[in-house]
């Protein structure tokens, strides 16, 4: 009767999880339909950059390279002087960077722009770090923090406490570091919001610009392809380290003595931690003078309340709507063979693809009469932050979920009355709080969505952050600091709860 | 030697330890027993220079190396130590442990404890392809690699079967008597500290009883 009962429940998932498939992969199979309806013969040609391609790509390489190693470099620096500090207090630190990092990057391209008033590749390099600098530490001191205590005391007796550190420790947080160095390489090769800012030219601003001026969206499909393996190679990375990541608390909550490095460390600590104070620093010190008077501030979130209005209620719904088709899709991450590569390919294949090809993907299927109700006004854009963030919804999902003890689900397939009983009195209460951090989460990434929505916006429907990538080009950077700090602490606000809610989920674990 | 003099430690708001003395001279064994929480891993710790002192002082070969203040390193104190947890790094094989634990260790040194503790079939596996059982013999040789003079152990045999138990222990205590070795051992299985055959220090909470 039980298994009658479980197998009629499944039903309306295997429902929910075609609809889901179908949407998302919907633009993805028109996307390739585009493609092969290109010459054959220019296949070569568009796929295997040359003359100035390969200049621009080697730049964009050379660039996201740069910027992934400094945030990586400062954030292990930083863990390691944050090492001796107690585990909640680190604990507490990596979940407001993680909130921190949600912070889009043309809010840090603004705030840097101004502040150093410098331009070019170190303007673009530094103000790109400083976006990924909050992730890069947060990761540094998860990484360490993942590190059992014991294991280190283990190798203090035999060996002096840095060389321990450096055998034993950074090994071992060693995935954590590759992870901060593959996500950060894949953000900066794909993102040309920052280098257009500092007039740095990049592959993805040219895919970005062919997009505008042709109509054979198949060509520029061939021409990312150098782009996709690239970034496809570091999501590869990532999704190989974080599926080995170990899974909650060892014995790090046991004290731990500061670490005496050798002497040409003492330098290098205090650079890389004033460098990370700078990065949580100064953009929110550098908004609130730019946005002047309150009478300014108001003036400039009045100038773009519509905008405003739009990006929250895209955000909103995105996030409803995403967290929906995550559930489903979550939990087929953890399937073997077959389902669980599939399910894992449909995560990465939005993270590795520019946004703006996305954003034709979206337009190559929904831009058409029978679908103007749903997508004529902002539906397009909820859609398009939907098929960008939905995979996120489901990582964070997956990894709320890793964090239960397995011992404690199959007691509730022994012990509930029904699927539903089960459900509604266990696992729902286990599972609210990934549902929260995943769906604040995919809004605050959706509410700094850029790269799609100005490809997808019918007119009239445009989001605050266009408005603010428009005025940052013309150079009116005091007219929109006002709304820059509204959109900072948004985004802060929804990274802090999807932060508590992970956190309440591990500590239910 | 280990000596302790009035020894003091407070972990949180709790006093762990307080005004601890005890002596134990070189090549003897002292069984230490107690309820859980009496301070027995924090007293080890100390000694092996894991955790500082409050008050008091820790004495070892007649050098004062712990005192409020101080703490000589935990890896010029020669002191092997094997945990309650087997504490391996994980991505080090069997054979990497006995090498980054004992460098100067020679062959036939390493081949004795490799043999004495049955180490020979998983020498090149890392620590998630060891059992329970195969972690706690990895964590015995890498406490005794060095041949150091003071080995500490903390409930060093505790998740073992009676068989492996019986026959690592009667290897453990052959080896640290002809090394001279001096030896601190928790336990709180009366056989293991039958078999031990040293002094008794039982720890109440805070101090000896």
């Amino acid at each position: 009767m039980g298994r009658l009962l479980q197998q009629r429940w499944q039903w309306p998932w295997h429902g929910w999880r075609l609809t889901v498939l179908v949407v998302l992969l919907l633009p993805w199979a028109a996307l390739v339909f585009d493609a092969l309806k290109v010459d054959p013969h220019d296949w070569m040609g568009l796929s295997i950059p040359l003359g100035g391609r390969l200049r621009l790509l080697a730049q964009s390489m050379w660039l996201a390279l740069a910027s992934a190693l400094l945030s990586t470099g400062v954030g292990a620096v930083v863990a390691v002087a944050a090492w001796p500090l107690g585990h909640r207090l680190r604990t507490g630190m990596v979940w407001a960077l993680l909130a921190f990092s949600a912070v889009p990057p043309y809010i840090h391209a603004l705030v840097w722009s101004r502040a150093l008033d410098i331009t070019g590749w170190w303007g673009a390099m530094w103000a790109q770090s400083a976006w990924f600098g909050p992730l890069a530490i947060a990761l540094g001191l998860a990484g360490l923090d993942s590190v059992d205590t014991l294991s280190f005391d283990a190798a203090r007796l035999h060996h002096s406490a840095w060389r321990s550190f450096v055998r034993v420790v950074l090994p071992a947080c060693g995935p954590f570091l590759l992870a901060s160095v593959a996500v950060c390489f894949a953000l900066a090769m794909l993102d040309f919001t920052v280098p257009s800012l500092f007039n740095v030219e990049v592959y993805s601003l040219d895919l970005f610009s062919e997009l505008g001026a042709t109509p054979h969206h198949g060509r520029v499909v061939w021409m990312s392809l150098p782009l996709l393996a690239l970034t496809a190679t570091a999501c590869w990375l990532l999704w190989r380290t974080i599926r080995i990541l170990p899974v909650g608390r060892t014995g790090s909550a046991l004290p731990r003595r500061s670490i005496e490095g050798p002497w040409w460390f003492y330098p290098i600590r205090v650079v890389g931690s004033t460098i990370a104070v700078c990065w949580l620093v100064v953009p929110a010190f550098a908004l609130v003078v730019l946005a002047g008077s309150p009478a300014r501030f108001l003036a400039s979130v009045q100038g773009g309340y519509r905008e405003l209005g739009t990006s929250i209620a895209v955000s909103t719904m995105a996030s409803v709507v995403s967290v929906a088709a995550a559930y489903p899709w979550s939990r087929e991450l953890d399937r073997p063979g077959v389902r669980g590569v599939v399910a894992w390919t449909l995560v990465w294949i939005p993270l590795v693809l520019p946004p703006s090809l996305v954003a034709v993907a979206m337009v190559v299927v929904w831009n058409r009469p029978a679908f103007e109700p749903l997508t004529g006004g902002i539906g397009i854009l909820v859609l398009a932050a939907v098929q960008r963030f939905a995979p996120v919804g489901a990582l964070v999902l997956w990894a709320a979920r890793r964090q239960r003890d397995r011992a404690l689900i199959d007691a509730v397939l022994v012990h509930q009355r029904s699927p539903l009983h089960g459900w509604w009195h266990v696992r729902v209460r286990w599972a609210w709080t990934g549902w929260v951090a995943a769906a604040a989460l995919v809004l605050a990434l959706s509410v700094g969505e850029l790269g799609a929505s100005l490809v997808v916006a019918p007119p009239g429907h445009g989001t605050i952050t266009m408005r603010m990538y428009n005025y940052l080009h013309a150079g009116a950077l005091d007219s929109v600091a006002g709304t820059g700090l509204l959109m900072w602490a948004w985004t802060l606000g929804a990274g802090l709860i999807a932060g508590i809610a992970m956190r309440r989920a591990g500590g239910a674990a | 030697m280990i000596r302790l003099e009035g020894v003091t430690k407070t972990l949180g708001s709790q006093r762990v330890l307080d005004g601890l003395s005890f002596e134990v001279r070189s090549g003897e064994h002292l069984v230490i027993e107690g309820p859980s929480g009496s301070g027995k891993t924090t007293l080890l710790r100390m000694v092996a220079g894991l955790e500082d002192v409050d008050r008091g002082s820790v004495w070892l070969d007649g050098q004062e190396v712990s005192k409020p203040g101080f703490s000589l390193a935990p890896h010029l104190r020669s002191i092997g130590f094997a945990f309650q947890a087997p504490a391996l790094w994980p991505h080090m094989t069997v054979r990497q442990h006995l090498d980054f634990a004992g460098p100067r260790c020679d062959a036939r040194q390493r081949d004795d404890l490799v043999q004495g503790l049955g180490l020979q079939p998983f020498l090149t596996k890392v620590p998630h392809q060891l059992s329970g059982g195969e972690a706690r013999r990895v964590a015995l040789a890498r406490a005794m690699i060095s041949q150091p003079r003071r080995l500490l152990l903390d409930e060093a045999f505790s998740h073992l079967d009676e068989e492996s138990k019986k026959s690592m222990l009667a290897f453990v205590i052959d080896r640290v008597r002809s090394w001279g070795t001096t030896m601190l051992f928790v336990t709180h299985d009366s056989s293991e500290a039958e078999r031990v055959a040293g002094t008794t220090l039982r720890l109440r909470r805070g101090g000896a009883a």
